[in-house]
């Protein structure tokens, strides 16, 4: 790389120019970075639920019997199967929120994603007011093992209040597939202890099958089997379940390529113009360089080097900056999907940025090849 | 006096010579306008939502539900305690001396989205008689009302057009068979013409429920909630929280909707600072560029700050230019465009007069930051050297 001495002189010349160019650009790149590591966290979400597992939840409210467990059972087919009821809970602070799924000890086999050790299961299946929490939610509410939490929820307790008391039995380590931390309870502390009328009501029951690829079929055959009761389901396959959430709201696609395309435009224009502006006033000079021997190919090429050499090094610092932007995200927006850096991610922040520069490049690099010396030399 | 002359003298040869840096002007106008389009795009989701949450309120009604509870859901609210607050004091009353009030609840319905033919599930509340009499917004623009004790129910304009399926005469499966649509109706865009709509009681069987999820009342006046809400609060056997509709419909809407602002602000601060950087380079610039002119202007005798000014008048002009057109082409490629949140609640995106004022107070914001150092750095240019400059 002998022209890296002249990429660097040429990138010298305005220090500041240069330097607010690459902050413009970094900016933007952290933009595209977030917007489409967003993209590849709704993604990997789709893509790792499990063509296996069926979810089964009420058709017209939100609660149903636990006994349908028994009877989806019968129906054949049903690896494991397990119910859970959740509870909307809050610790001291109403904002201290936390989300209690109480069920029992076969969620280990129907979502293995926990990783929790059976005997710990076997535990909290024998102390009913217990409760596993993952590390993040122990340390946002402040808890530890041994701790008795008395959580306001809306459900009512027995005694007439919405207070349930919990023990912390333990704190287990994070889940990929729960970044922002998970509690679980024993669903008989809920039913024994619930004074709302609901006893055996649940809100899911999540099911394994022994063939995905039955996965419709068999959803349609729970509906069928409850559509006549007073309680009828529905029941997804747990990807087109999260597809759909996904899709229910906002279209994230679309979304997250808009602001990006977006700040690419914007800053499109802005390192065209100082390319130019740059080329513009280092005319005398390129006319210097092809006297001396310069092909205008290289030249050209030189200019576009400088662009390229701007914008990757913005992308760059703008995904290095976008990759440590996921701690602000779960600090600011709790429970939410946060952007994750994937190859794809990075690929696409390197195509955009040769992209980009050869766009903004092209017009400074153009003037500088059809250069005619002798008037650039004579000042015309 | 004087500086006022020559702030304006300043300014406007300043503006005049902007054509001559035209493509470094439009750089500004260029970023100003990803930005606000950027912000209010996204905000309009958000506002669009609120506002349909919102303008489903009114100050003189006032609505009960279970203590705690921040939704019209189940069946909490048993019939003698439906009785109990439809005695309580403070209410409106019709010709035949009854409380104008409604007790309801809403279900969950599952339909399909004509966006995508995406499985999301509707609301279907169920609605006491004098319902309407509640609503004066309500209208029902065609076919019949729904009849009392039949599986009958009459569908929101709003539903009609975002699900599929719920044109009149078509059916609706509840858990104990096929109910009719048999009129629609609108209620000025607010969340209830996304809604399905059904006789209180008739749905309540259906479900095999025995209470009611909320019950609205209209107030005699909207000062009479103190009492209506005290009475309430002083009958021990009644486990219900009171709040004036408004105040219902405000927290909801922020249920819904402080998630996507909060985004919005983030992503908006986040290439408005990319665009403050870009200001500052092409205000630079374009005080570079005018050196001997400045200089000159400061031989002549005007003062340092006319001269700044100028520059930060040029930096907010190109801001606003950029920011009207960033408004212009949010409000052209969303505003009014039909969404749905799931199936819960139908509304339009909305770019508004608010926001379009933030796009512009954020644009302007940008550019009082971005032009200040350069400004500065024109201020204090020593005249004797710039004058020499080439």
């Amino acid at each position: 790389m002998k022209w890296l001495p002249l990429l660097w002189t040429a990138l010298r010349r305005k220090p500041t120019r240069t330097v607010l160019t690459l902050l413009s650009i970094t900016v933007a790149f952290l933009l595209v970075g977030i917007m489409s590591g967003l993209n590849a966290s709704f993604a990997r979400l789709i893509e790792e639920s499990r063509a296996d597992r069926i979810v089964v939840t009420a058709r017209y409210g939100v609660w149903f019997p636990i006994a349908y467990v028994d009877q989806i059972e019968r129906l054949g087919g049903v690896e494991n199967i397990v119910p859970a009821a959740f509870m909307d809970a809050s610790y001291q602070e109403p904002t201290n929120r936390l989300f209690i799924r109480m069920t029992d000890t076969r969620v280990q086999t129907v979502r293995p994603e926990f990783n929790i050790e059976p005997g710990l299961l076997a535990e909290l299946e024998r102390i009913q007011d217990g409760l596993i929490v993952s590390q993040s939610l122990a340390d946002r509410l402040r808890v530890a093992v041994g701790d008795r939490v008395p959580l306001e929820t809306e459900q009512p307790y027995q005694d007439g209040s919405r207070n349930w008391a919990f023990n912390v039995l333990a704190v287990v380590p994070d889940s990929e597939r729960f970044a922002q931390g998970f509690s679980i309870g024993n669903f008989r502390y809920l039913n024994e202890g619930r004074a709302d009328g609901r006893r055996n009501d649940i809100h899911e029951i999540a099911l394994l099958i022994d063939n995905p690829e039955r996965a419709g079929a068999m959803a349609g055959a729970i509906e069928q089997l409850f559509a006549n009761s007073p309680t009828p389901v529905i029941a997804t396959p747990e990807r087109t379940l999260i597809e759909n959430n996904i899709r229910g709201v906002l279209d994230i696609q679309f979304f997250t390529y808009a602001v990006s395309a977006a700040s690419l435009f914007m800053i499109l224009f802005l390192t065209a113009n100082v390319m130019a502006q740059s080329v513009r006033e280092r005319i005398p000079e390129f006319a210097v360089m092809k006297t001396v021997g310069f092909s205008d190919r290289i030249v050209g090429v030189l200019v576009l080097l400088e662009t390229g050499v701007l914008c990757l090094l913005g992308a760059a610092l703008g995904l290095l900056l976008a990759d440590a932007f996921p701690a602000l995200a779960s600090a600011l927006l709790p429970g939410r999907p946060v952007p994750i850096m994937t190859p794809g991610v990075i690929g696409f922040a390197i195509g955009s940025a040769v992209l980009l520069a050869i766009l903004s490049g092209a017009p400074a690099a153009w003037r500088v090849k059809r250069l005619s010396v002798a008037d650039a030399l004579a000042g015309r | 006096m004087r500086s006022l002359r020559q702030i304006i003298a300043v300014t406007a040869v300043n503006i005049s010579g902007l054509p001559q840096r035209l493509w470094s002007s439009l750089v500004i106008v260029v970023g100003m306008a990803c930005v606000v389009g950027v912000l209010l795009s996204m905000l309009s989701f958000s506002v669009g939502l609120a506002r349909a949450i919102e303008s489903a309120a009114d100050p003189g009604r006032a609505i009960v539900v279970r203590n705690g509870a921040r939704d019209e859901f189940g069946q909490a609210i048993k019939r003698e305690a439906a009785i109990a607050i439809l005695n309580a004091p403070g209410m409106r009353l019709d010709a035949d001396r009854q409380p104008i009030a409604s007790t309801e609840n809403v279900n969950l319905v599952p339909v399909t989205r004509r966006d995508g033919q995406l499985p999301v599930r509707m609301i279907l509340r169920g609605v006491g008689p004098k319902a309407f009499a509640l609503r004066p917004e309500f209208r029902l623009v065609s076919g019949r009302m729904f009849r009392t004790g039949t599986h009958e129910l009459i569908a929101g304009t709003a539903a009609q057009a975002q699900f599929e399926k719920l044109a009149i005469g078509d059916k609706v499966i509840m858990p104990d068979g096929e109910w009719e649509i048999v009129g629609s109706f609108e209620t000025r865009g607010d969340l209830i013409e996304g809604q399905l709509l059904g006789d209180i009681e008739t749905v309540l069987a259906s479900r095999r429920f025995n209470g009611y999820g909320s019950v609205i009342v209209r107030l005699e006046s909207p000062d009479q909630f103190a009492d209506f809400a005290g009475a309430l609060k002083a009958n021990p056997s009644l486990d219900v929280d009171v709040q004036r509709q408004t105040d219902f419909y405000k927290q909801s809407a922020g249920q819904f909707t402080t998630f996507y602002t909060t985004v919005a602000y983030l992503l908006g601060c986040i290439i408005g600072v990319g665009a403050l950087f870009g200001t500052v380079n092409i205000m630079h610039s374009a005080v570079a560029a005018r050196t001997r002119e400045i200089a000159t202007l400061r031989a002549l005798g005007y003062g340092a700050a006319p001269v700044a000014i100028s520059v930060l008048a040029e930096a907010l002009l190109l801001a606003l230019a950029g920011a009207l057109i960033g408004a212009a082409v949010a409000w052209l490629l969303f505003n009014g465009n039909r969404n749905s949140y799931g199936g819960f609640v139908v509304f339009d995106l909305a770019v508004t007069p608010r926001l379009f004022l933030i796009g512009m107070g954020w644009a302007l914001g940008i550019a009082l930051l971005g032009g200040a150092l350069p400004a500065i750095r024109a201020a204090r240019l020593p005249v004797a050297t710039a004058l020499r400059a080439t």
